[in-house]
């Protein structure tokens, strides 16, 4: 099943490529907006300054620290502009998430108007989810926090070491099922149009747990395939001569597309997913307690044409 | 005649023939400590009888005696504890109340067990106690809380030249490792561990209180000491072990001995892995290189070989030998980082992680510096407490001159894919901050925080001597530096000996740079102000014979700072000229001007980048043309973090 719906998945998000394109280009535009002033700041320093050749030619640590000590760069403001940006594009994934999440259901094209009125009509359901999500979060926080305890009472550094890398290890599993336990509780709230979001997302979680194996594996193989995607082009990066900064910039991006592919791919395979559990679980993928049952069906498909009376 | 022949024969036959086999002391041995030690490894304690004689080299008779009680810093209310609450820092203080921070020292008896006029020791008919005559004192602050001072009246005063011996029985109370000293786990560094006699320094006695931004002052003299310890733990010490038996109760004594050195420490740990190495000196004497490291940290052994036996070779053939048959490398257990760092003589503490990437060379870094300390500290022995640059600075001057030697000069503090750092530039940062803050001839205690000490007494010092190798030359400076050490070997030196001996080998008074580098907090920074072609001839303006155009180039160089040097500027033309001019900086700003058939390309000051005490690197040139490379790489990288950290921030939505 497992293989089907990473295929699947896949096939999902990149037939409606304009999604990862808009988000892409939303991700670009506002790491564009937050270069502004650093250009500014940082423009009135190097441009005119034979100094900058130790940031163009390689890149001095030194120099760059004493960039960041000069009155000219205020880097706290910089800081801050960037995470405001940052932000921004969280609650514009938020935002838009109800709308990516009705495209790959009815796998059809939506015209604007229908993609973000379904983003505006999913927004207080995808909100309460986030909110809702960050009680598990907590206690990753809490078991990460207890396993780097653990790490500093040991005293082989080694032995520390490993440990905190099966901290991190046990802490990416964790998160992985928190974000597909989430994310199933996403796909429900759009394709039974449920309301309440508690119960969803305890239902997501009876759900997601019976088929746990199958759906950690799916996320899974999506994001070890982004984190190749990753190392192999940090390690390209490495090997970039310090002043090609056209080519470094390029491969940096791909990096960032490949990462926003992957999790529109894990969305997309969560919506694949679910479509089969629904069909093989009806039952089960309905909440027996949901209020409005007359709202669970899917909108019915209308055939083109009858189908052909069997002959008598 | 038969007199006079046998005279000659002891003069110049028997004495040298003597004499080749003894060497000669180094230094004037004013004390002689025997030290008898019992470490019990549970408790990390210690109880001890040392026996110290001291030689009165002083010419004055000396009534009272002043010792240092340095584990007594890691008590409440200490000044150590208060200036590391105040001031913050690397060597954090022990924190509250009852915890394992705590250390102390305790005088169980305090007696004189022998006077003399130097010739023959006067032994008392029965030792004088004169523990109840010991009195704390706060030379530094006037604490009355701090007990790592004390002073005792002699019952009958010592001649110039006579000596005394005392005979001091204590106990010691290791904190958890803090400041240079202490245990982690079975891991002991014992470090300021005894009662240390001051200094006669300057006609008086030197004796201060352990500080947080400062080290240590003592005389020269031998030590043996005897260390009662498990025997399953692996120790190492200043000096070379000369005996070692086992007691049958579970514990073996060990004996060390060391000659003309200012200090002793040891260290033990039962997980030691020991890694012999050697080198050879340009005199052709063996030095035997001992690695106590452990299983964690083994990846960084030849790190630390590499780094020592550099280190020996590029001292040994700039400034001078290493006396001393032996060198021990401590590597501190995990968790123990305090216990790193430090030096003591023959004996110096490094420090590593486990998977330190090769390109970050810290270890290499820590291990050049506290080898470097063997000779400012170890030998040219100044005073840590008042003249903290002469030693810590000149150490910073000689690590960057080494290190970039060693692992070059643009990569030798980090070298990590592409990222770099260089030991100037590390300096620069460290001293700009602090710019204006303290001068070096600051007490080591009076800075106004942590971090202006280290700023300015390493960094600092070490950028003052970088620029004066731009005002005299590299060669002069390091004939200096060699000059220094040579001269002032074994003895106990000031700073004005130091820019004494500068202003000797430069042959010219310094003390204009002095003024200003040592002695006050100017702060230098030269920039290029303006810098732009126009045409001279009118009529090119407006398109006419310009093949033949010429320009007037101005240029001009403002003094930001008020510190005074003279400048060198360096113009580059798009012809492919490049001119060079001076300046001597003495007033606010100055013009350059030429007129060339060629316009401006850039404009620089300190082009060789010397004037490594200039805060302002960036302001010393000017581009005619803008070049935003820099720019758009830093911009670029900025905009992927901002893409990165937001993706990151949506994987919750």
């Amino acid at each position: 099943m497992a293989k089907g719906i990473v295929g699947r998945g896949w096939n999902l998000a990149w037939n409606h490529s304009y999604i990862l394109g808009w988000v892409f280009g939303v991700n670009l535009v506002l790491g564009i907006l937050a270069t502004i002033t650093p250009r500014i700041e940082i423009g009135s320093v190097l441009d005119k300054s034979l100094q900058s050749t130790n940031l163009s030619q390689g890149f001095d640590v030194g120099t760059f620290a004493m960039l960041l000590m000069k009155p000219d760069v205020s880097t706290g403001a910089l800081i801050r502009g960037s995470l405001s940006f940052s932000w921004l594009f969280f609650l514009f994934m938020l935002f838009i998430t109800g709308g990516i999440l009705t495209a790959y259901r009815e796998d059809r094209h939506l015209t604007t108007g229908e993609f973000f009125e379904a983003s505006g009509g999913y927004l207080w359901r995808m909100i309460r989810i986030v909110l809702l999500s960050l009680v598990p979060l907590a206690v990753i926080g809490v078991i990460g926090a207890i396993i780097y305890g653990i790490s500093t009472q040991i005293d082989n550094e080694q032995s520390a070491f490993y440990v905190r890398l099966v901290g991190i290890a046990i802490a990416v599993i964790l998160l992985l099922l928190v974000r597909l336990w989430f994310d199933v509780a996403q796909v429900r709230a759009v394709a039974q149009n449920e309301h309440g979001m508690f119960h969803n997302v305890m239902r997501a979680l009876v759900i997601s747990l019976k088929s746990l194996g199958s759906l950690l594996w799916i996320y899974l193989r999506i994001s070890i395939v982004a984190w190749i995607v990753l190392a192999v082009g940090l390690w390209l990066w490495t090997k970039l001569p310090g002043n090609q900064v056209a080519f470094t910039w390029l491969l940096l991006e791909f990096i960032m597309f490949a990462q926003l592919l992957a999790r529109l791919w894990q969305r997309a395979a969560a919506i694949s997913w679910y479509g089969q559990y629904a069909e093989e679980h009806p039952a089960a993928a309905v909440d027996f307690t949901t209020p409005h049952p007359a709202e669970l069906s899917e909108t019915p498909v209308i055939p083109d044409s009858l189908p052909p009376p069997e002959p008598s | 005649m038969r007199s006079l022949g046998l005279t000659f024969f002891a003069i110049f036959i028997v004495i040298p023939v003597i004499s080749l086999g003894q060497q000669p002391p180094l230094s004037q041995r004013v004390v002689a400590y025997y030290i008898d030690a019992k470490y019990d490894a549970k408790s990390h304690s210690l109880d001890a009888v040392e026996t110290l004689t001291y030689r009165n080299l002083t010419g004055k008779p000396l009534f009272k005696f002043p010792f240092h009680l340095y584990l007594n810093a890691f008590q409440p209310g200490s000044t150590f504890n208060e200036e590391s609450r105040h001031r913050g820092g690397f060597r954090r203080g022990m924190g509250g109340e009852n915890n394992k921070g705590r250390g102390s020292i305790d005088i169980k008896q305090f007696e004189v067990v022998g006077m003399g006029d130097g010739k023959s020791r006067f032994n008392f008919p029965a030792p004088q106690n004169l523990t109840d005559k010991m009195k704390f004192v706060s030379p530094d602050d006037g604490n009355a809380n701090d007990r790592t001072v004390f002073e005792v009246p002699l019952p009958q005063p010592i001649a110039p030249g006579g000596e005394v011996t005392f005979r001091i029985t204590f106990h010691d109370q290791f904190p958890e490792v803090i400041a240079r000293t202490g245990y982690k786990n079975d891991f002991i560094l014992a470090g300021q561990w005894f009662p240390k006699v001051g200094v006669w320094w300057k006609g008086a006695w030197n004796c201060h209180q352990f500080h947080l931004t400062s080290e240590f002052f003592a005389d020269f003299g031998t030590f043996d000491v005897n260390i009662t310890l498990p025997e399953n733990f692996i120790e190492g010490a200043t000096g070379a072990k000369t005996a070692e038996k086992k007691n049958g109760d579970g514990t073996r004594t060990v004996t060390y001995h060391a000659e003309d050195v200012h200090d002793f420490a040891w260290t033990a740990d039962p997980k030691y892995i020991v890694m012999n190495d050697s080198f050879t000196n340009s005199a052709g004497n063996k030095i035997s290189i001992r690695l106590l490291t452990h299983a964690d940290h083994l990846g960084s052994t030849k790190r630390y070989q590499q780094a020592t036996q550099g280190s020996l070779k590029k001292f040994d053939e700039w400034y001078g030998q290493y006396p001393y048959s032996t060198l021990t490398v401590v590597d501190p257990a995990s968790g123990a980082d305090q216990a790193g760092g430090m030096e003591y003589p023959t004996f110096i503490t490094a420090g590593t992680s486990f998977g330190v990437p090769d390109g970050d060379l810290s270890p290499e870094l820590v291990t050049e510096h506290e080898f470097g300390h063997q000779y400012w500290y170890g030998m040219v022995a100044t005073n840590e407490f008042e003249d903290a640059w002469l030693d810590e600075g000149i150490n910073s001057y000689t690590e960057a001159k080494v290190m970039d030697a060693l692992y070059g000069k643009r990569t030798s503090v980090l070298n990590f894919h592409g990222a770099t750092l260089a030991e100037g530039t590390s300096n620069r940062i460290s001293y700009s901050r602090v710019a204006d803050l303290d001068p070096l001839t600051a007490n080591a205690w009076d800075y106004v925080n942590a971090g202006a000490y280290g700023g300015t007494t390493y960094s600092k010092t070490a950028l003052v001597l970088l620029t004066l190798e731009g005002v005299i030359g590299e060669e002069k400076v390091q004939q200096a530096i060699r000059t220094w050490f040579q001269r002032y070997r074994f003895t106990h030196p000031t700073e004005e000996d130091f820019m004494k001996t500068v202003n000797e080998v430069a042959g010219q008074d310094l003390t204009w740079y002095w003024d200003q580098a040592v002695k006050g907090t100017n702060v230098l920074d030269y920039r290029v102000m303006s810098a732009v072609s126009v045409n001279s001839d009118p009529t090119v303006r407006f398109g006419r014979n310009k093949k033949n155009a010429t320009y007037d180039t101005t240029v001009i160089v403002h003094r930001k700072g008020n510190f005074l040097l003279p400048v060198h500027l360096e113009v580059k033309f798009d012809n492919g000229d490049v001119v060079h001019d001076s300046w001597d900086g003495q007033a606010r700003w100055h013009r350059f001007q030429w007129t060339k058939n060629a316009k401006l390309v850039s404009a620089e000051i300190d082009y060789n980048h010397q004037l490594l005490l200039d805060t302002d690197a960036f302001n010393n040139s000017l581009r005619a043309e803008p070049d935003t490379r820099a720019t758009r790489k830093l911009t670029s990288y900025w905009m992927i973090l901002t893409q990165w950290l937001g993706q990151l921030l949506s994987w919750l939505a």
